[in-house]
């Protein structure tokens, strides 16, 4: 076994007794001071009502988590595609910035019941709303990416007359690969966040509508079934986004262990 | 390729880098440009590959302005970084030169006959990370190889380097260039390697950078360091050096 693979081991058990730690001082907190259900609910109590209805969330989960990887996929998309038209056509830059900081600073939860209104139920508003919050922080980190080409390696390749979309494509693009993994690691989480607020507004399913429906209701344990399989997700996808990092930026790994 | 300048000059803003600067260098000649750190060599070489418009005058390669030898890929210009992609292995290193603006293209060498040149031959499918700086850097001249460009302008690329490690690339590089006899400007700071292996040293002043002295290099290869030829070239190479400083206050 490589030695930095029994750290990681021995990090990965850490973080499991300290969560497992939490949930039971919470288990018990609960327990001692009586705290009634609709105020909070054990652990048990709630991974009892997931247990209870497996199917119900695992269809809402299937949805949110499809609306959520939709929308980050084609926020993903949209934002490192306008990084590259920027760093290609760089006196665009600052039209296309103004734009998309105008489109960050305006909140989503304002527009979501608008998207509801013009489209629907569906599944499409949620993934507009999740490919919007999640296009800013790719554009804005891959661009980065893409300007901090090292100056040696351009002029190397400017040296034998390469064009400007050779140099995009042998030293910016690769290069911009880890500010992407960066850029992801804050959208993977946000485009969770984008997916359930979205079903707020209005949704024929999902677990952000599981979770309305819960609150109307006052049954708590409900609520956080769904939260925790929030949680769960939001984690699987940054290690996901940290497992893809580690094996396509692979020199980057290996400069800085 | 012959390298020729006339009265090129060079400024950033209101700073002057270079003044003055006539030279004609023959086609096949190795020389060595000496001057003390930042006196504008660096920019000398950029001017001449075509990198960097000049100020004022003009220089010629091959009779042609830098600008169209650097676009038939005539140029091969290597830095104190070799400048390798982290992401591609040895071997594609090599030939990206070759993959780069491919409609001007030579007779070439097999990437492994340039990694053999170059003494790497078994590190084809290595990435640039696992090698030491100077492995580094004969990855970069073998990609200077694979271009097959008749001119190398070289900006210190061993400076970076440990004293043996230095030495043994600058007598390989002294091979390769018999083997192929390209035109070579080498920027050094070393008098004695610049003895050791140049056809010619150009000693420049510091900042703005003329040219202060102009010496051949008669002595036959390998050349013999403790030869009193060699001692006293060192020593009026040393003295037309400091001779363009200025002079030391009391």
């Amino acid at each position: 076994m490589h030695p930095s693979d029994s750290r990681h081991l021995s990090s990965g058990l850490l973080a499991f007794f300290i969560v497992a730690a939490a949930l039971l001082a919470w288990e018990a907190a609960v327990r001692l001071s009586g705290t009634p259900v609709y105020i909070l609910p054990a652990p048990s109590h709630i991974l009892t009502a997931l247990a209870a209805n497996p199917g119900l969330y695992a269809r809402a989960a299937l949805l949110t988590l499809g609306e959520a990887l939709g929308g980050l996929l084609l926020g993903a998309l949209a934002g490192a595609g306008a990084a590259a038209l920027l760093s290609l056509w760089p006196h665009l830059e600052r039209g296309v910035m103004t734009l998309a900081i105008l489109l960050k600073s305006t909140p989503l939860v304002a527009i979501a019941p608008l998207l509801t209104i013009w489209l629907g139920f569906g599944v499409l508003p949620k993934v507009l709303i999740t490919a919007l919050l999640t296009f800013f922080p790719v554009l804005v980190n891959v661009l980065s990416g893409l300007q901090a080409a090292p100056a040696p390696l351009v002029e190397t390749l400017r040296s034998w007359h390469a064009s400007r979309a050779e140099i995009f494509w042998h030293v910016r693009a690769p290069g911009a690969a880890p500010y992407l993994f960066a850029a992801l690691k804050v959208a993977g989480p946000l485009s969770l966040i984008g997916a359930v607020v979205a079903e707020w507004t209005g949704a024929s399913g999902g677990l952000g509508r599981a979770m309305w429906l819960a609150y109307t209701n006052l049954n708590l344990p409900y609520l956080f079934a769904a939260v925790f399989i929030l949680s769960a997700a939001g984690m699987t996808f940054y290690g996901t986004v940290v497992w893809l990092e580690h094996k396509i930026v692979f020199w980057k790994a290996e400069d800085a262990p | 390729m012959d390298v020729s300048t006339r009265a090129l000059a060079h400024r950033f803003g209101a700073l002057p880098v270079l003044e003055d600067i006539s030279l004609d260098i023959p086609s096949g000649q190795f020389a060595a440009l000496i001057g003390p750190s930042g006196c504008g060599k660096s920019t000398l070489l950029r001017i001449l590959a075509g990198l960097l418009p000049p100020s004022g005058g003009a220089a010629a390669l091959g009779g042609q302005p830098p600008r169209t030898a650097l676009a038939a890929k005539q140029i091969g210009f290597l830095s104190q970084n070799p400048a390798l992609l982290p992401w591609k292995t040895v071997q594609q290193n090599v030939t990206l030169a070759q993959r780069i603006n491919p409609q001007n293209q030579r007779p070439r060498h097999p990437p492994g006959a340039l990694l053999e040149m170059v003494g790497l031959s078994d590190f084809a499918a290595a990435y640039p990370f696992t090698l030491s700086g100077g492995m580094q850097q004969r990855v970069a001249l073998a990609r200077t190889l694979a271009l097959g460009a008749p001119l190398w302008l070289m900006d210190e690329p061993f400076a970076a380097l440990d004293e043996l490690t230095r030495e043994r690339l600058g007598a390989e590089l002294l091979t390769l260039w018999t083997r192929f006899r390209p035109t070579v400007l080498w920027v050094t700071h070393h008098i004695y390697e610049a003895v050791r292996l140049a056809d010619r040293v150009l000693v420049f002043t510091p900042r703005p950078a003329r040219l202060a002295a102009d010496f051949s290099i008669p002595l036959p290869r390998p050349r013999d360091e403790s030869a009193s030829a060699f001692q006293s070239l060192v020593r009026d190479i040393r003295q037309a050096l400091s001779r363009g400083r200025p002079a030391p206050r009391p």
